[in-house]
């Protein structure tokens, strides 16, 4: 049997089947939340964000472009949802070290997990616009194009906001005395 | 000092944005400059272990919560302007605004000139008690359904409020169990349900019936009655396909 594409399951859900909605969710749930994780730096609030993003897409599907990639689409609110969270509770200003730790794979080199864990901790001291772009490049791995689609800004934009933003997290790393 | 140009550069090959001519053109000039091969090292360093984070499992209940939340938000209640609640079938047009407006200005014109014209009252001779007639809608138990058998305990309590009819239920089960609410749509509406354990209970809302199926299910439900007629209300608990309690409970006006 051929996984139904995204586009199919729209048209069913939007003719009331509330099943092929369960599939899209099953299909984009984990995205969206090491999304939001990775935002909002607590898994907790990553969940109801990302429950959040799930009921808005929802309610708003008929307004979806299938011209975009439904995958943009969702990931777009899931951005701004986790943008809004953080603006209205300050939560970069708040957040203890070390919230989160990172799971050890056998192949990983200690320095290695040790400087990923320090990059978690210095990219929540970034700028949350900074923020959402080193996330969607590297932990996503979405294109220029991509990206400016994701957070509504000309692709130029993106551009500078990347660079700024690599050199703003290596800046923050070197003052708080890492080796990178 | 980097170069503007020599930045750009760098960031673009971290990208793999770069052409092969640049690439080599880069290659050249970070052979020469330290300060730019340290920039290069570290931000090509740092993306590669951003890239490397590991992605992380949600909670199994995240789905769970997600159609839970989709279900109860499909049949909602739509929320109705405070006029509304008054007046059912009212609907807001401008012309009656206008209307408004000149009643409005004509009522204070004339309130005015009648108070203007009334000798003074003086507070100290006015005496006595304002009361408030405070009616309140009387809450009555029509079924109450009692549940000790095949792993499952607790109750079912269908009460009355008005137009409001309210099913209370507490359950609890080793195993899974299901309760079942079949509803006419033209005499009853649903309306919500009070906090729910949504990793413990599945919920899925359709136009004539409820069902809720976990371990543990303890909430209130409320609906609306639509219409005066008598109405039956459904109730079916299952577990393993199999009828526990199965009654049909006439929810109608009393007389």
């Amino acid at each position: 049997m051929t996984e139904r594409d995204d586009a199919a399951l729209i048209g069913e859900c939007l003719s009331g089947v509330l099943k092929s909605f369960e599939i899209i969710v099953e299909r984009y749930q984990k995205q969206i939340y090491n999304l939001a994780l990775r935002m909002v730096h607590n898994h907790d609030d990553a969940e109801d964000i990302s429950q959040s993003v799930f009921v808005k897409a929802y309610e708003n599907l008929a307004s979806f472009n299938p011209r975009f990639k439904f995958f943009s689409w969702i990931y777009r609110m899931a951005i701004n949802e986790s943008i809004n969270f953080v603006k209205q509770r300050k939560i970069g200003e708040e957040l203890p070290p070390n919230v989160l730790s990172i799971e050890r794979t056998p192949e990983d080199n200690y320095s290695e997990l040790v400087l990923r864990e320090q990059l978690l901790e210095a990219l929540m001291k970034l700028d949350i616009d900074y923020r959402a772009v080193i996330i969607l490049r590297h932990f996503e791995g979405f294109s220029y194009g991509e990206i400016s689609y994701i957070l509504d800004v000309p692709e130029k934009t993106v551009k500078s906001r990347l660079f700024t933003a690599r050199q703003s997290l290596r800046d923050i790393l070197i003052n708080e005395g890492v080796v990178i | 000092m980097i170069e503007e140009k020599i930045l750009e550069m760098i960031h673009k090959e971290i990208d793999g944005e770069l052409t092969d001519r640049g690439r080599s053109l880069l290659g050249d000039y970070l052979s020469h400059h330290a300060e730019a091969q340290t920039l290069h090292r570290d931000l090509k360093k740092m993306s590669h272990a951003l890239t490397q984070v590991p992605s992380e499992e949600p909670s199994a209940n995240l789905k769970k919560g997600i159609m839970n939340a989709i279900a109860l938000k499909r049949y909602a209640p739509q929320p109705k302007r405070f006029a509304q609640l008054f007046f059912p079938g009212l609907k807001f047009n401008f012309k009656y605004a206008y209307v408004f407006v000149y009643g409005l200005a004509i009522g204070i014109i004339t309130t005015t000139a009648i108070v203007n014209l009334k000798p003074g009252v003086n507070t100290s001779d006015v005496s006595g008690s304002l009361v408030i007639n405070q009616a309140t809608e009387q809450t009555s138990l029509i079924r109450k359904i009692d549940l000790n058998k095949s792993n499952i305990s607790g109750t079912i309590a269908i009460k009355t409020a008005g137009a409001l009819v309210m099913s209370e239920i507490n359950l609890q089960s080793k195993n899974q169990v299901d309760v079942r609410l079949e509803f006419d749509p033209q005499h009853l509406a649903f309306q919500g349900l009070n906090d729910l354990q949504t990793e413990r209970v599945q919920i899925n809302v359709e136009s004539n019936y409820l069902r809720l199926s976990g371990d543990l299910v303890d909430c209130i439900l409320a609906f609306q009655r639509k219409t005066d007629s008598e109405s039956l209300l459904h109730v079916e608990v299952l577990q393993n396909s199999g009828s526990i309690a199965d009654e049909q409970i006439s929810v109608g006006v009393s007389k």
